[in-house]
């Protein structure tokens, strides 16, 4: 936190070096969410450039309220939703995606990490769009409901509700896959 | 029938006060503002921008440093919106200019920057309209200025530099306008109670620092990094990856903890029954303190950098109450001078009192003035002060 | 069935772990610096330069640069001023940060009410002069196109 807020203070006043510390620093990220919710690589790599030339952009104005992660991620999730919204009906082919595991470390943990990953991602994919964008924005990102509802323009209530359905419907996917 | 006619008439009346009385409250005009900030921020905009030169010459006739030209003249009449804004606003005693203190030491302050032009406006107006022998005009605009600096002050530390300054320099321009002026009674009793009404809390440091000190602490903490960031910036200091290595909650805290106890002790001995000299000496000490604590300290290098030059600030408000005082003063000495045709042998009773000694000012007569002289050492610049003031024939 | 908390770490253990690939790295911080570059060319071309403020903004350098050595004096700070040879900040002295409260008391630091004066009045020059005698008419014609 402390080191966003003085490279953010920086890249205000015109740190390129602080521009690439915080690509460095959160481009992994912004591109594991861009992939999960378009499930497109491609694409995806170019939201993330997109997100990155806007905000650089905005040296000298940029304000940070909240965190930079949250801003970042938001900014990443409502273009995903923009080309989402062009590509609607049509099945976007699936690059490769670089999974390359959870965050466990050991190799048993890894194997069973990657396993998850992989099952998640079919889950997330069975998913309406904006329940999985609101669960994927929480739990993989950390972001507060607050900071999505803001960044998506719609209430707290609603993406408490887009939250609760999609863990249902994970929930009972599950459940159905385990009965059988 | 004349009675009738009478009573018809009262009726029409009665109807039409009634109507005049119901109709217009139905739309009655909101009020005029009760912050004087509104009014001094629509005179900012409302003043002609002037050329470099005429800006120049400006200052110099605010100054006194010469007499107001044509030029001058005109573009001060061409600001009398601003002018009548200034006065208006200087009579309302709340003056809140919103600034932002949630932004640390960064906030910014511009009405500082054209509430010092407009001040010159205001006194060179004052010059011109004595020069014309409007005294009492005059003079109105010099209490325009002192109230307007009272309102710059009510701020952080460097406001009131700010409105010492402008103090002091609407005390010059009536101390100019009264050794011109002919003997009149009645104006100067109106001055007289006029300056007394002026407050002088903005020419003390002590609310100053009050407010510095929870700026300050504010800024010192992890959540407003960015914040101590721009203030070290501000003060043209690069800030180093080093720096975040540096600076923790708990290396933060310890900053904090002597900030605050530094600035309590200084406003203790502020507050303290001390003597001016008693008072400068300590807080010379804290000041010392402070620079050679952070030597060695890590937890006062903070301290150093933010807290006042408590001494010089300390010595710069005695110095704005002694021209206030001594000036106040002068006014009782020229209604003597004005009812009896000549100057008193002595200071009248009950006379304001020199800050650096507590004691009266020293009175002397000159062949075409009056001084009145500190009796106490200025510690910082070594001098005595003291203040002349003209008498006209 | 999985209670809500179960799902919710099976969700938060499952997060891929993407990397971004070298030429995706080029290509977004090559284009985003340019960007970068560009807003701030068209944010200096606003900001019209004069001869008064290119020497003040000089008179600044010295100024930072003899207040950054009283500051490297006194411990800690030392710390905090750092001029890295590949680090170029492109900080100019705007009117606005000119006017914040810590530089109108450097500017009273350095040289009492004269110099805050005259960091005031280059701030305001900076700023640009304001229209005179703007009618009500010409506003119209402006919001009009």
């Amino acid at each position: 936190m402390v080191e966003d807020k003085i490279l953010v203070w920086k890249f205000n006043r015109g740190s390129k070096d602080a521009l690439r510390r915080i690509y460095e620093k959160y481009k992994d990220d912004l591109l594991g969410l861009a992939i999960t919710l378009l499930r497109d690589r491609s694409v995806a790599e170019d939201i993330v450039h997109d997100v990155f030339v806007s905000f650089a952009q905005t040296t000298g104005t940029y304000h940070l309220s909240g965190t930079l992660k949250g801003y970042l991620s938001t900014c990443v999730a409502n273009r995903a939703r923009d080309r989402n919204r062009l590509r609607s009906g049509q099945d976007a082919g699936l690059d490769v995606v670089e999974v390359v595991g959870s965050n466990s470390d050991g190799p048993m943990e890894h194997a069973i990490g990657s396993e998850e990953s992989g099952r998640l991602k079919d889950l997330l994919d069975r998913l309406p769009y904006e329940q999985r964008e609101v669960i994927v924005l929480h739990l993989h990102h950390g972001i507060r409901f607050r900071e999505i509802a803001g960044a998506l323009g719609i209430s707290i209530n609603t993406v408490q509700s887009r939250y609760r359905y999609g863990l249902d419907k994970l929930r009972s996917i599950l459940n159905s896959v385990v009965t059988k | 029938m004349r009675k009738y006619t009478n009573n018809k008439f009262m009726k029409a009346i009665c109807i039409t006060l009634m109507l005049a009385i119901s109709g217009p409250s139905a739309f009655a005009l909101p009020p005029d503002p009760d912050n004087a900030a509104l009014l001094y921020y629509q005179a900012f905009l409302l003043y002609e921008q002037p050329d470099e030169s005429t800006r120049d010459l400006l200052k110099d006739v605010s100054e006194g440093k010469i007499e107001p030209s044509k030029k001058i003249i005109e573009y001060v009449e061409g600001c009398h919106t601003s002018l009548e804004l200034a006065m208006v606003g200087s009579e309302i005693p709340m003056c809140h200019w919103g600034v932002r203190f949630s932004e640390g030491f960064a906030a910014n302050l511009p009405f500082l920057a054209q509430a010092r032009f407009l001040y010159r406006l205001v006194v060179a107006d004052a010059r011109i309209l004595a020069g014309q022998g409007a005294y009492r005009e005059a003079l109105s605009r010099c209490l325009v200025a002192k109230r307007m600096g009272q309102h710059m002050g009510d701020n952080v530390l460097i406001s009131v530099f700010v409105a010492i300054s402008i103090d002091k320099g609407a005390n010059n321009c009536i101390r100019d306008i009264l050794g011109r002026m002919p003997a009149d009674v009645e104006t100067l009793q109106w001055l007289k109670t006029q300056v007394a009404t002026v407050p002088t809390r903005a020419l003390s440091i002590n609310h100053a620092l009050k407010l510095e000190q929870e700026v300050a602490l504010q800024t010192m903490r992890v959540e407003n990094i960015d914040m101590l960031v721009e203030t070290l910036t501000g003060a043209g200091i690069e800030v180093s990856d080093e720096m975040l290595k540096a600076v923790d909650k708990m290396s933060l805290e310890k900053c904090r903890e002597h900030y605050s106890n530094h600035m309590s002790a200084m406003q203790n001995v502020l507050s303290a029954p001390m003597t001016y000299a008693k008072k400068y000496r300590e807080l010379e000490k804290l000041d010392k303190r402070a620079k050679s604590e952070a030597k060695g300290n890590t937890d006062a290098a903070i301290t150093a950098f933010l807290a006042p030059a408590s001494a010089k600030a300390y010595n710069l408000s005695s110095n704005a109450h002694a021209i206030n005082n001594a000036t106040r003063t002068a006014v009782d000495i020229y209604i003597i001078k004005a009812k009896t045709g000549k100057l008193p042998d002595g200071l009248p009773a009950d006379s304001p009192k020199d800050p650096f000694s507590g004691k009266d000012f020293e009175y002397e007569v000159t062949k075409n003035s009056f001084v009145l002289h500190c009796q106490a050492e200025d510690l910082e610049k070594n001098e005595i002060h003291q203040y002349e003031f003209k008498v006209s024939k | 069935m999985r209670p809500k908390e179960n799902i919710e770490k099976f969700v938060r253990v499952g997060k891929p772990r993407v990397t971004t690939s070298r030429q995706m790295d080029k290509r977004t911080l090559d284009d985003s610096f340019e960007a970068m570059e560009q807003t701030i060319r068209t944010k200096s071309a606003d900001h019209k330069p004069s001869v008064p403020r290119i020497i003040f903004q000089s008179r600044m350098i010295k100024l930072t640069a003899t207040a950054a050595v009283i500051i490297v004096a006194i411990g800690l700070i030392s710390l905090f001023v750092h001029q890295g040879p590949d680090e170029q900040i492109g900080y100019d002295q705007s009117p606005t940060k000119m006017m914040s409260a810590i530089s109108l008391t450097m500017a009273y630091r350095r040289g009492g009410i004269d110099t805050l004066d005259e960091q005031c009045e280059k701030a305001i020059r900076m700023l640009g002069p304001r229209p005179l005698h703007l009618t009500l008419g010409q506003l119209l014609s402006e919001n009009n196109g």
